[in-house]
């Protein structure tokens, strides 16, 4: 290490100060600015610019719009400016700037001379890694309100299954037991028709289990779980889904099968909602270790990349943020003319850090 | 169920879709054998394709479904308007047979829903509330033990 005599010292600072890219301030008495540097001139209006040179008190308030405490993301209370002995060294400050609005920084603010009151500020754009933990932190979220939903829809399709239509079974046997009871026709009439009710009722509360969340998908796997919602949309919505599969009883990890289900139950709904098509075409496959499901129309599609999603455009989030969970990836192919093509690969093999078993 | 009978509704919505120059009507029916069992269109006339044969509604699902439940008339004057693109899967009998304004009322016996009977314009704001009353006031006797009675005079379920 070569030491350094005063006067390199004081150009190496200069040219630090002229070239970097952080934005940096100078202030005096009273929050007096005494110099910015380029980079500080670069994120400011340039009439705001001159505003501060002027060397009005508090200038910096012309720009700043507070800094994140841990009451709130942007507040003035307890302003670093005048209480510099209480605040931390380094903070994050958001500065109105040229072009791109309110920007996060990351500041640092350091008292140079205490009798003539000079100070310094600092600041680094955080944009990005402001994005990038946002991004991350809705993902996490995402993903927790994924598992809590299934988690809390298994529940209750348990509950409607094995107690509610239970129950509801039992009454029914003991009401099939008093038909043989003695009773004249008009009685025997209303009683029949109550029966029917009662049926009727035990049959839309099974059908609101297996909407929830179908038992067949934890008793009897995929391919069975899927058969039976293909046979409840042809008949509820009249579409036709063809289906075709190589997985036969085949059982996989339960976190696995939920996703693989549900990834293909919101691309046929997609498809019915948007495609304007009788016919889809569903695959399920198991290749190189991997579980594949293809769910194809020929219908109107819509740009991947730029399009405006006419419903609230979670259900295309939802699937990749559930395929991610089990670390499978999901590509989704789709022109106008030609359809749409929503595929899901999920590794069978366990290389994931999160995990979560949903036949527990 | 007779020869007969069947004829008879046929006959039956066949007339009434001349009579208010509709462009469609449907009758849905349960199965009377079984009591459970889901709900068909059985009878159509004016109809575009094949496609409402496959449909076999639970309670409380498409147009059929909806009234069957309630026991109520259902009336959606112009399909464009109310219902979202997005939420048209759930009324099928609409979408495949391009209905924009339709209308369906609930056919009682003894005291319960039995059928549903669909009135349908493929042109929107064509069934009016006019339209609708008149519709209510053609079941009669062809529609042999079926009768139309409200429940709640004019309280329809607007989507």
């Amino acid at each position: 290490m070569t030491l350094l005599n005063n006067d390199q010292l004081t150009t190496m600072l200069h040219k630090l100060y002229d070239r970097t890219t952080e934005a940096m301030f100078f202030f005096g008495e009273n929050g007096k600015i005494l110099s910015m540097n380029e980079a500080a001139k670069q994120i400011m209006e340039p009439a705001l610019y001159d505003k501060m040179l002027q060397g009005e008190a508090d200038a910096i308030c012309l720009t700043c719009r507070g800094y994140t405490s841990e009451d709130e993301q942007m507040t003035c209370v307890s302003c670093f400016m005048e209480k510099p002995q209480q605040t931390v060294s380094s903070f994050q400050l958001f500065l109105e700037t040229k072009d791109l609005g309110v920007q996060p920084y990351s500041a640092t603010y350091q008292v140079l001379d205490e009798e003539q009151h000079v100070s310094m500020l600092m600041l680094r754009n955080l944009t990005r890694q402001t994005q990038t933990s946002e991004v991350l932190h809705q993902r996490l979220r995402m993903q927790q309100v994924i598992l809590a939903q299934e988690n809390e829809r298994k529940r209750i399709s348990r509950e409607l299954h094995d107690s509610v239509a239970q129950e509801m079974l039992s009454s029914l046997v003991d009401l099939r037991v008093l038909k043989y009871m003695g009773m004249n026709d008009k009685a025997l009439e209303k009683l029949r028709q109550t029966e029917g009710s009662l049926m009727r009722l035990l049959d839309e509360i099974r059908h609101l289990s297996v909407e929830l969340r179908p038992a067949v998908l934890d008793d009897f796997g995929l391919e069975a779980a899927f058969r039976t919602h293909i046979k409840n949309l042809e008949k509820n919505y009249g579409l036709y889904v063809h289906f075709e599969s190589d997985v036969k009883e085949r059982r996989y990890d339960g976190a696995i099968e939920t996703v693989a289900y549900r990834i293909g139950q919101e691309a046929i709904l997609n498809s019915m909602k948007y495609a304007q098509v009788e016919d889809v075409f569903l695959t399920l496959n198991e290749v190189d270790g991997q579980l594949q499901i293809k769910v194809c129309d020929e219908g109107v599609g819509f740009n991947v990349n730029d399009f405006t999603p006419q419903g609230t455009g979670l259900g295309l989030y939802g699937m990749r943020e559930r395929v991610e969970l089990v670390g499978g990836s999901l590509t989704i192919v789709s022109s106008q003319l030609e359809g749409t093509t929503v595929q899901a690969n999920i590794p069978l093999k366990k290389e994931r850090a999160t995990s979560e078993n949903h036949n527990s | 169920m007779t020869g007969q009978v069947n004829s008879n509704f046929q006959l039956a919505i066949d007339e009434l879709k001349e009579t208010l120059h509709a462009d469609f009507i449907g009758l849905a029916l349960v199965d009377l054998k079984k009591y459970h069992h889901g709900l068909k269109w059985r009878y159509v006339t004016g109809n575009i394709s094949l496609r409402y044969r496959r449909i076999v509604l639970q309670s409380g699902k498409g147009v059929a479904g909806i009234v069957f439940k309630t026991g109520k008339p259902m009336k959606i004057e112009n399909v464009e308007a109310s219902i979202v693109d997005g939420d048209l899967y759930n009324y099928p009998i609409v979408v495949f047979e391009k209905l924009k304004s339709f209308g369906a009322i609930p056919l009682f016996r003894d005291d319960h829903v039995q059928g549903v009977l669909l009135i349908g314009y493929r042109e929107v704001d064509r069934l009016t509330a006019d339209k609708f009353e008149q519709f209510k006031h053609a079941v009669g006797p062809q529609f042999g033990p079926f009768h139309m009675k409200e429940r709640l005079k004019d309280d329809f379920i607007e989507q």
